[in-house]
């Protein structure tokens, strides 16, 4: 009898303090309990060997690659050359990838410039397709490519522009795996796959605090509210989000923001409650990775955006989204929050597979982005009968598009002429050498 | 070409720019609004882009000679803009990706197939009063409490044991700035709070003012000796000082962790979280933001500092081996010669012989000690034994580890053998004292010492009799009182510096 009592008052206990006292929670999307589901086994990928100009070369004429926010096309590269799920033999390949670096091409200033992305595509889809017959099978329909730069596969870094490209139309069948992400928007198609920008995970983890200091900062952004060099006038720039954040609450002792980019920004950030992400000159941004590593709730301003692994992690729950017209309103919704929202909030964000999820580490580890990237993939699977063309039949038409993409790849590409010559030319010299020593 | 180069270098519209430099390659009109100018067209119109020029330029004569002076087709574009004649802009964009020119004129706006987000030059909202509202202001701040106490209780240490703060003190015109800011610290720490104030010149009616105010258990002592002007001398009694309230936590039994709070020092909240992990003795790094040793020095010393490679903060603490053991102490001591300060390190083996030298140099408020340590042994073996008999074993052997004094802690009277003691008399081995702070390597703690100018004075105020002051009238140095001018000054001497006429 006493035992039973003692049994049931520990359970109660239990319960208690497991409700109020645990760290963190499970996080399960829409897709399931899927963050920490292991890839291997599940699929496997054939990796193209492409000629180096498509790849190593690019990335030898501009280190900065590595470390800028496009860089997950490289870092997917490395990862999938290394990974178990990788098979060296096409025929028994579920998905096919083309390592092409299309966001290298660099400014000064370390902006990739898109002008010769959507030739240097085309050139990589024409050569795996004369190499290979598996492009050919299902005109791209298993291939995937990865497009990380503004508007993914519009190759454009002004909206306007991009619309009016549209997706490139040879990646209409393909799996494209992006940055962008908004809804019914031109160039997010159906069945891509969003993933976070690349943050270095070592520079952030540099910067932890221990978790005890007080979060005593209501609500912290850093970063630009009117683009001046760009637009001048304002109310074009992130559609006037931005410009309204700070006209409304540039007074306000509750909002921590400013354009200057403190050497503690990311100390910052850990003792904030809410982590403002508007839209920029694009909706997503490095900040929505940055406030769930830091355990920041994010706020995002941004109409009909699509986060990143949307199937599998539950946004509604973990951030707080505001309309851009309710802007104005934003402290009266933030202040309205529950605290016991706004402490479930921080537990799934305390989550470890959740920090996992948005981060790119070298080298690879459980759960993180790129496992994230193989099990969209395999959720994927199996493949629709019906991408399987007959043999003859051709679903894209390889002439449209604007007639600047249809040039050829300049100076990088040797087609079969030049080719020749430059085999005659590499004999020449061989015979020289042995004649003359 | 042409628009290219344009474009590199401003923010100028095509068609604007295609007109100006027409303008500019046409033939002016030589004189007055009469003379008809020469168009760029010749006779015969074809197409209507020369048409439309041509009846600007009409206009613009008519309206020259209306009004009086030439009035160029220029003006009339730019009139017309005014008028709101939606002219295309240049793409914004251009500006960032440098030189690169992708086609001139503009996009018409696209709607994406939802209507509701379309890319394009939108409002920016802004609510009729943008100020911040009061109730939301305070419902922040409590939900701001609610996330900082799910903070502590998850991350933050589960017991807490009470913090017994000693601060030295006397009476002196910065008095009221130093103590309410250690007051004020004390308030926000975490826990319960013991602060012990122990004056010099016994307990003055200022302190207890302050004191009154600060919501805290505190403690008033009072040792009769005043401060004494001199460095070292104030040294040695802010040391019998502290020693007075060590010996009021004796006499009292308190239980807690003493934190010897001097009131002009900096505490960052961190260290209260900090410090609950010590179990008898703890040593902290401490910033030492001034060497104390008089301003001129310090100013020179800072000057010589910043002209050479790094200025960097001196700091004194703890010397960490990798597992994190004691193994010596970052002194900042005078040298001999010049007076100025050095910072050194010393390792116990150093100055096994000259311990006394880095003793008096370690400051105090590096060091928090377990009140337990300064017990009187013999009444804590009573009180233990009359614990055990009523606990039962397995608990007996915890609780004797936590509250008997370890073999390695001196006695009260070996420690406080001379007035000026020092915390690391205080273990018999060294080797003991835990180092706080991630091993020394983050200071949570910063020494400062800044007082007014020795000759600063204030009057009085009119109070009738104060007869328990414990200092003489005649040393104007020390006479603090309010802040506050209720009679007029003295002495007048009119300012013989000032830049402005009288």
């Amino acid at each position: 009898m006493g035992a039973a009592w003692i049994a049931l008052a520990l359970g109660l206990a239990l319960c208690a303090s497991a409700e109020q006292q645990q760290q963190h929670e499970r996080i399960s999307g829409s897709a399931g309990d899927v963050l920490e589901d292991d890839p291997v086994g599940r699929l496997k990928v054939f990796v193209y060997e492409l000629p180096v100009k498509y790849n190593r070369k690019v990335l030898e004429k501009d280190p900065r690659c590595l470390t800028h926010m496009f860089a997950t096309e490289i870092f997917v590269h490395e990862f999938l050359l290394g990974s178990a799920v990788r098979t060296l033999n096409p025929e028994e390949a579920d998905w096919f990838y083309t390592p092409v670096y299309t966001t290298c091409d660099l400014t000064p200033n370390g902006l990739p410039l898109p002008f010769k992305s959507p030739r240097m595509m085309r050139s990589v889809i024409q050569y795996i397709s004369n190499q290979w017959p598996y492009w050919n099978r299902t005109e791209g329909a298993d291939h995937f490519f990865v497009v990380p730069h503004d508007f993914g596969a519009c190759f454009h870094y002004q909206e306007e522009k991009a619309i009016e490209r549209g997706i490139l139309h040879l990646l209409q069948r393909a799996t494209l795996v992006q940055t962008f992400g908004q809804r019914y928007h031109v160039c997010l198609k159906e069945g891509s796959i969003v993933v976070p920008p690349y943050c270095p995970p070592q520079k952030m983890q540099a910067h932890l605090i221990p978790p005890s200091i007080p979060r005593s900062i209501f609500v912290y952004f850093r970063g630009l509210f009117y683009d001046y060099g760009n637009d001048p006038e304002g109310g074009y720039y992130a559609r006037g989000a931005r410009a309204a954040v700070w006209e409304n609450f540039k007074d306000n002792p509750l909002f921590d923001i400013s354009t200057e980019h403190p050497i503690t920004y990311y100390e910052d950030m850990q003792r904030a409650i809410f982590c403002l992400c508007p839209l920029g000159w694009a909706p997503w941004s490095p900040r929505l990775v940055e406030g769930v590593i830091f355990g920041c709730i994010p706020v995002i301003i941004a109409d009909d955006i699509v986060l990143p692994f949307a199937d599998a992690i539950p946004w509604e729950e973990i951030g707080v989204f505001v309309a851009e017209k309710d802007v104005p309103k934003l402290d009266t919704i933030l202040t309205s929050i529950p605290p016991e929202v706004i402490l479930k909030k921080q537990r799934l964000l305390a989550t470890p597979a959740m920090k996992q999820a948005m981060l790119f580490p070298q080298p690879a580890q459980p759960g993180d982005a790129f496992h994230q990237i193989l099990n969209g993939l395999a959720r994927k699977l199996p493949h629709d009968r019906r991408i399987y063309l007959n043999p003859g039949e051709k679903a894209l038409n390889w002439s449209s598009g604007p007639p600047g993409d249809l040039k050829p790849c300049k100076r990088n590409t040797l087609d079969r002429e030049s080719r020749n010559w430059h085999q005659l030319l590499q004999l020449l010299r061989h015979w020289c050498r042995v004649l003359l020593f | 070409m042409k628009s290219g180069s344009a474009a590199a270098g401003g923010v100028l519209h095509p068609v604007l720019r295609r007109s100006l430099t027409n303008a500019a390659s046409t033939p002016r009109k030589s004189s007055g609004s009469s003379s008809p100018e020469r168009g760029g067209g010749g006779g015969v119109l074809i197409g209507p882009g020369p048409l439309i020029r041509l009846c600007l330029h009409a206009v613009a004569c008519i309206a020259s000679l209306v009004i009086g002076f030439r009035f160029s087709r220029e003006t009339l574009l730019v009139l017309l803009i005014d008028v709101g004649i939606k002219f295309p802009y240049v793409e914004p964009g251009l500006g960032v990706r440098d030189g690169v020119q992708d086609g001139g004129g503009r996009l018409p706006e696209v709607r994406t197939k939802s209507g509701r987000v379309h890319v394009g030059r939108h409002e920016i909202l802004i609510r009729p009063w943008p100020h911040p509202d009061s109730a939301e202001i305070y419902r922040a701040h409590a939900l701001l409490e609610r996330v900082q106490v799910e903070q502590q209780s998850l991350y933050g240490p589960k017991e807490r044991k009470t913090v017994i703060a000693i601060t030295p003190t006397f009476a002196r015109t910065f008095q009221a700035i130093h103590l309410l800011g250690v007051m004020h610290t004390l308030r926000a720490a975490p826990g319960p709070v013991i602060w012990i104030v122990v004056e010099a010149g016994g307990r003055s009616n200022e302190t207890a003012s302050i004191l009154a105010s600060s919501r805290l258990e505190f403690v008033h002592l009072g040792v009769k000796d005043a401060m004494p002007v001199a460095w070292e001398q104030r040294r040695r009694m802010e040391t019998r000082l502290r020693i007075e309230g060590l010996s009021h936590v004796r006499r009292e039994k308190l239980d807690g962790l003493i934190l010897f709070a001097d009131d002009s020092n900096v505490h960052s909240l961190q260290l209260f979280d900090e410090i609950q992990k010590v179990k008898w003795i703890g040593a902290l790094s401490v910033g030492l933001l001034e060497t104390g040793s008089g301003a001129t020095e310090t100013a020179s010393s800072m000057v010589a500092a910043a002209s050479s490679a790094k200025p960097r903060l001196p700091v004194q603490g703890p010397a960490c081996n990798e597992t994190c053991h004691v193994v010596g102490w970052h002194v900042l001591r005078p040298s001999p010669v010049d007076g100025e300060d050095d910072s050194s390190s010393s390792s116990f083996t150093d100055v096994a012989g000259g311990l006394t030298d880095v003793a008096t140099h370690l400051e105090w408020s590096g060091f928090v000690i377990n009140s337990r340590a300064v017990w009187d042994e013999a009444e804590s073996e009573n009180e233990e034994e009359e614990a055990s008999s009523s606990t039962m074993e397995d608990e007996q052997q915890e609780e004797d580890a936590t509250r008997r004094k370890p073999e390695w802690i001196n006695e009260w009277k070996e420690w406080i053998s001379e007035d000026s003691g020092s915390p690391l008399r205080l273990a018999k081995d060294q080797g003991f004292i835990e180092a706080l702070g991630n091993c020394g390597r983050e200071v949570m703690l910063w020494w400062i010492r800044v007082e007014a100018r020795a000759d600063s004075r204030y009057p009085p105020r009119q109070v009738a009799l104060c007869p328990t002051r414990g200092y003489h009238i005649y040393q104007l140095t020390r006479l603090p009182h309010r802040w506050s001018l209720t009679s007029p000054l003295e002495i007048t001497v009119p300012a013989q510096r000032t830049p402005w006429p009288e």
